[in-house]
């Protein structure tokens, strides 16, 4: 019924970075296990000298070509290109998966796909709300920083099981949640609850909604589900800002369907030639796709500044790491999306759900204002599992043996008084190791 | 990358060149036999059986 189960696509087997990380590091592996010894860790990235506060900001289904400082001409994202131009943007950073809940367990967990948990997009039954659950005694980033210290929310979808099956944001670390649980229920952003800390919360005028319903889903309501989870973000930062805290925002923008409020609409609408969507089976219908799409990444781009706002108002900005990414590529055209007209996934080959480039590689932006140096590129391959090691080396807390990712901290620690060559060739200091995290091409990737 | 291993388990990794071929338009693999067999090897190693059933393969 969805098109993540579609059979047309969904059959894949092992994640090709994982495969390139290991080869180029069989190559260069002499290379680089000298440069680890040889590299002096910069103290301002001393585990436990600062604490940090991080917020990792996940899209949903956004493309590689989304964003204006990833080549994007048609929509307007100028908050996530001046966070680019403030910190750090990776060319080839890959998300876990091409679709969306097991892209989200390699990022909660540190396993890859042949080792993670939750291996694709699964209904935990049918008719039923959630997907399948995390195994019992998984280990999650929000755990192992709660552990260390950190208060700990997620804002947005979680697609990782639900709270009668132990497998809950609450049960996987996080203090606080607020948004879906489950993935199908994403499908509209005028929902009739969104969960709070494990129990619904009704929200005003929106259409009933009902799993397995046939037929397309009502096109609007009155509260807009986006909205109210920025809301919540926003509200939880200050309500922590006295204490090192993780962030983990799950938009559910842009994923289908195309719905957006008429404040951002009117920005696009009679910008483009459209072709009404009058027959979705699965999403919500609109008159000007086009439009809705570039609305909705706009809005959320809209969403970033004010976070990003709100961390300098709080004067946190100093003190805080935040990135973004996407949870896969692009989807195909579905339901009024346009990926070739955007060129959603600029120039690379397929789609979410597929292996190919264009499902799987993500804008990624680091920002981190003194510590990563500003306007600065990465070509470092990392991915999603990546991601637990490397926030529990910035926060001190002490990762898994049994995890595939490797810190990429150091690639981040551009001196910002070095010149262009700083090398981010090293190992991993928070598997401590030796195995060494490299860039695939052996050049430095830290600044050019 | 191998796709459609559900169906054959033992089917042909493919290889791209991204730093020449970003848009993946040319298969390397046949040019380059040992680098695609490094690869299967690899990728069947790097997985370990998964309490649903559906995910084992």
């Amino acid at each position: 019924m969805l098109p993540d189960s579609s059979p047309r696509w969904a059959l894949w087997a092992e994640f090709r970075p994982h495969l390139r990380h290991t080869l180029a590091t069989q190559g260069l592996g002499l290379l680089m296990a000298a440069c680890a010894f040889m590299a002096d860790y910069p103290a301002l990235f001393a585990a436990q000298a600062s604490r940090p506060n991080i917020v990792f900001i996940l899209a949903d289904d956004l493309g590689y070509g989304d964003l204006g400082c990833y080549g994007q001409t048609k929509i307007r994202t100028p908050n996530l290109d001046r966070m680019a131009a403030e910190g750090m943007r990776f060319t080839q950073f890959y998300t876990g998966c091409p679709v969306c809940a097991p892209s989200r367990c390699t990022l909660m967990t540190g396993k890859h796909l042949g080792h993670a948990t939750v291996r694709n997009n699964m209904q935990r039954g049918p008719g039923l709300e959630g997907q399948h659950r995390m195994e019992a005694g998984t280990v999650t980033v929000a755990q192992l920083l709660k552990k260390s210290g950190y208060a700990t929310a997620i804002v947005g979808k979680w697609g990782l099981g639900m709270p009668e099956e132990q497998s809950s944001p609450l049960d996987f670390g996080f203090d606080h949640h607020y948004g879906y649980l489950c993935q199908g229920m994403a499908h509209t952003f005028y929902p009739p609850y969104l969960w709070r800390d494990n129990k619904q919360e009704p929200l005003a005028g929106n259409p009933p909604y009902t799993y397995g319903q046939k037929g397309p889903i009502e096109p609007t309501g009155q509260t807009y589900s986006a909205d109210l989870m920025t809301e919540d973000a926003l509200r939880w930062v200050r309500g922590h800002r006295d204490q090192p805290f993780f962030l983990y925002i799950a938009s559910t923008i842009p994923h289908l369907s195309l719905q957006v409020p008429e404040d951002s609409l009117a920005e696009y609408r009679g910008k483009w030639p459209e072709t009404p969507l009058t027959n979705s089976k699965h999403y919500s219908n609109h008159d000007t796709p086009r439009a809705a799409y570039a609305a909705m990444v706009t809005r959320l781009d809209r969403d970033v500044g004010r976070l990003l706002s709100l961390l300098k108002e709080l004067k946190l900005d100093e003190n805080t790491l935040v990135m973004f990414g996407s949870d896969n590529g692009a989807v195909f055209p579905l339901s009024g999306t346009d990926p070739e007209f955007f060129r959603s996934n600029g120039p690379l080959r397929g789609y979410k759900q597929q292996l190919w480039e264009g499902g799987i590689r993500t804008p990624f932006i680091a920002r981190w204002p003194g510590k990563i140096k500003a306007g600065t590129t990465s070509d470092h391959i990392g991915a999603y599992w990546d991601v637990l090691p490397t926030l529990c080396e910035l926060a001190g807390a002490p990762p898994p043996a049994d995890i595939d990712g490797l810190s990429f901290l150091r690639c981040c620690s551009a001196d910002p008084a070095s010149s262009n060559t700083t090398t981010c060739i090293g190992n991993s200091t928070a598997k401590g190791d030796g195995r060494p995290s490299a860039s695939a091409t052996g050049r430095p990737c830290a600044s050019r | 990358m191998r796709e459609q291993v559900k169906r054959d388990r033992n089917s042909t990794p493919e290889l791209y060149n991204l730093a020449r071929d970003p848009g993946e338009t040319a298969n390397v693999a046949q040019d380059n036999p040992g680098l695609a067999a490094k690869a299967a090897a690899l990728m069947k190693a790097a997985r370990s059986p998964s309490s649903e059933p559906q995910w084992n393969f």
